[in-house]
């Protein structure tokens, strides 16, 4: 299988007036500096938000703002405008719920200091990075996890691994979507090490 | 960020997420991708930030699982090799009958042309079954004759690499040429390597001898004992010492694959160039420098470049035939 190198196609969505950073910067910059944040964000919008069920969305949240601001000009450190924005969502919210932010005030004090300090490396993710991918792999369903290999590593069509296991064509791109979105899941939420 | 509204309508992240991933995983369906698809895909992705953002934390992911193969228990492969792939055969027959080995086997150290000689190209493997038994994997880009006449039993790697297990017989023993080094066969199984500058000889099990007969100061040897490496240069014969793991990892192009263990992206460059026409080009010694560690498909060039600009955030550009790597 051959993936699409990045042909611009993506670029119709991306090209509002003023925008001056290209998308293949933002999307770099956003693999590289954003999605790593993912799992210390969303740690943070737990301890500060007493609905769980929100997490999701509120940090999706704070993705599009943060993205919004990069097409005019890429943040630089990217952490810091990162957590910003994620209080300011967190403290709107608040108001309009007209809620006591109880955790949320201490969290969002000592928050300061979190989004001084450097956000993961991406030298550093590297080598733990099969470490952390085994360990998502390993929580894949086993059938999911076997149909993954066969399309990622051996490359084998939809239809050749349904052939194989003796499954609808159709099961073999749900284990994929599946398989897809729990690693997306399981990768993104992944804590930094600390050395 | 004036308006603290939230931005997207259709807050349901789980759906828009669960989206992006359906279509990444239509489009890794190739075969079946069509301009009109990758339109509707234009449409949704430009329908939302939202959208596109999901779309690319799916398809990192996605690059990510690639490193999969790293701790994939790998099965022996139907047809690993592209040529000869006389292993497979010889099993077979082994299983038929062990008598017609003797008669389907290549009758190499008997009568027949004067020497014959193996090559790969670029990117290509080989297994020779000698008739002793002994075992030959070319590796890429190797050539390797095999000298009828001598009464021993004797090849010249001319340039390449060639991994050796070898039925030791003591009466006959196994020598192998190298750029003026004799590799000789003491019960071994061994790799050798000819590059331009230098021959090495890693030994796995049992042990060897290497001569280097190519200087004007008279030979100087060395036994080798597993997990030795000797390195003949024009100046010097040395020898350093291999954890027997890393000795098999770099082996490992035997089953089509690189492994790298705190290696540079230079280094790892460099090894996929010996396998592919297609060239990995590092433009700026900060991205050379970069450690990975991973095992990938020796022939899929590509799909390292996509990892390199997924997990290590270097910036990947295609350029006439070179796919160029840069900050």
């Amino acid at each position: 299988m051959v993936e699409k190198p990045d042909t611009g196609t993506e670029n119709s969505a991306l090209h509002p007036q003023g925008a001056a950073v290209s998308t293949h910067d933002l999307k770099a910059w956003f693999i590289r500096e954003v999605l790593p944040l993912e799992a210390s964000l969303t740690q943070f919008l737990r301890h500060s938000w007493p609905h769980p069920e929100d997490i999701d969305d509120i940090c999706q949240d704070v993705y599009v703002r943060v993205f919004e601001s990069a097409q005019k000009k890429i943040p630089s450190p990217t952490k810091p405008l990162v957590f910003a924005v994620a209080r300011n969502l967190l403290i709107d919210r608040f108001r309009r719920n007209r809620i006591a932010p109880i955790n949320g005030v201490a969290d969002l004090a000592a928050l300061e200091v979190a989004a001084d300090e450097p956000g993961p490396d991406r030298g550093t993710i590297a080598r733990d990075e099969l470490r952390l991918l085994r360990d998502a792999f390993n929580r894949l369903p086993p059938r999911s996890r076997e149909v993954l290999v066969l399309k990622r590593i051996d490359n084998l069509t939809r239809q050749e691994i349904a052939r194989r296991l003796g499954i609808a064509e159709n099961t073999v791109k749900q284990h994929l979507v599946d398989a897809t979105r729990r690693l997306a899941d399981m990768l993104h939420a992944f804590e930094d090490p600390k050395p | 960020m004036s308006d603290l509204e939230p931005k997207t309508n259709d807050s349901d992240v789980a759906r828009i997420r669960l989206q992006a991933t359906e279509w990444l995983i239509e489009r890794a369906e190739t075969a079946g991708w069509t301009p009109d698809k990758q339109r509707e895909l234009d449409v949704w992705l430009a329908a939302s930030p939202a959208h596109l953002l999901a779309f690319w934390r799916a398809e990192d992911s996605w690059n990510r699982a690639g490193l999969i193969a790293e701790f994939r228990p790998f099965a022996p492969r139907p047809t690993p090799r592209r040529g000869f792939g006389w292993s497979a055969k010889m099993k077979g027959l082994a299983a038929v009958a062990a008598v017609t080995i003797v008669t389907a086997g290549v009758t190499l150290f008997s009568q027949g042309p004067a020497s014959q000689t193996y090559s790969t190209p670029v990117g290509g493997q080989k297994s020779i079954v000698l008739a002793d038994g002994s075992r030959i994997d070319l590796n890429t880009d190797t050539v390797l004759t095999i000298d009828n006449r001598a009464t021993q039993r004797s090849v010249t790697l001319e340039r390449g690499e060639a991994y050796f297990r070898i039925k030791h017989d003591s009466e006959h023993p196994f020598t192998v040429m190298a750029a003026g080094r004799r590799i000789t066969d003491l019960g071994t199984a061994f790799t050798v390597r000819n590059s331009k500058a230098r021959v090495i000889v890693a030994l796995v099990e049992g042990s060897a001898r290497v001569d280097d007969l190519s200087t004007s100061k008279g030979p100087r040897s060395a036994l080798l004992k597993p997990g030795d490496v000797a390195v003949a240069t024009a100046e010097s014969l040395s020898i350093t010492k291999a954890p027997v793991r890393e000795l098999e990892s770099a082996l490992s192009w035997r089953r089509g694959l690189l492994v790298f263990r705190h290696t540079t992206l230079a280094e790892a460059a460099a090894e996929f160039n010996r396998y592919n026409q297609q060239k990995l080009v590092i433009e700026d010694a900060g991205t050379a420098r970069m450690e990975l560690r991973g095992t990938f498909r020796a022939n899929d060039a590509p799909a390292f470049a996509r990892m390199a600009e997924a997990v290590m955030g270097v910036q990947v550009e295609i350029r006439g035939d070179d796919i160029v790597l840069h900050r």
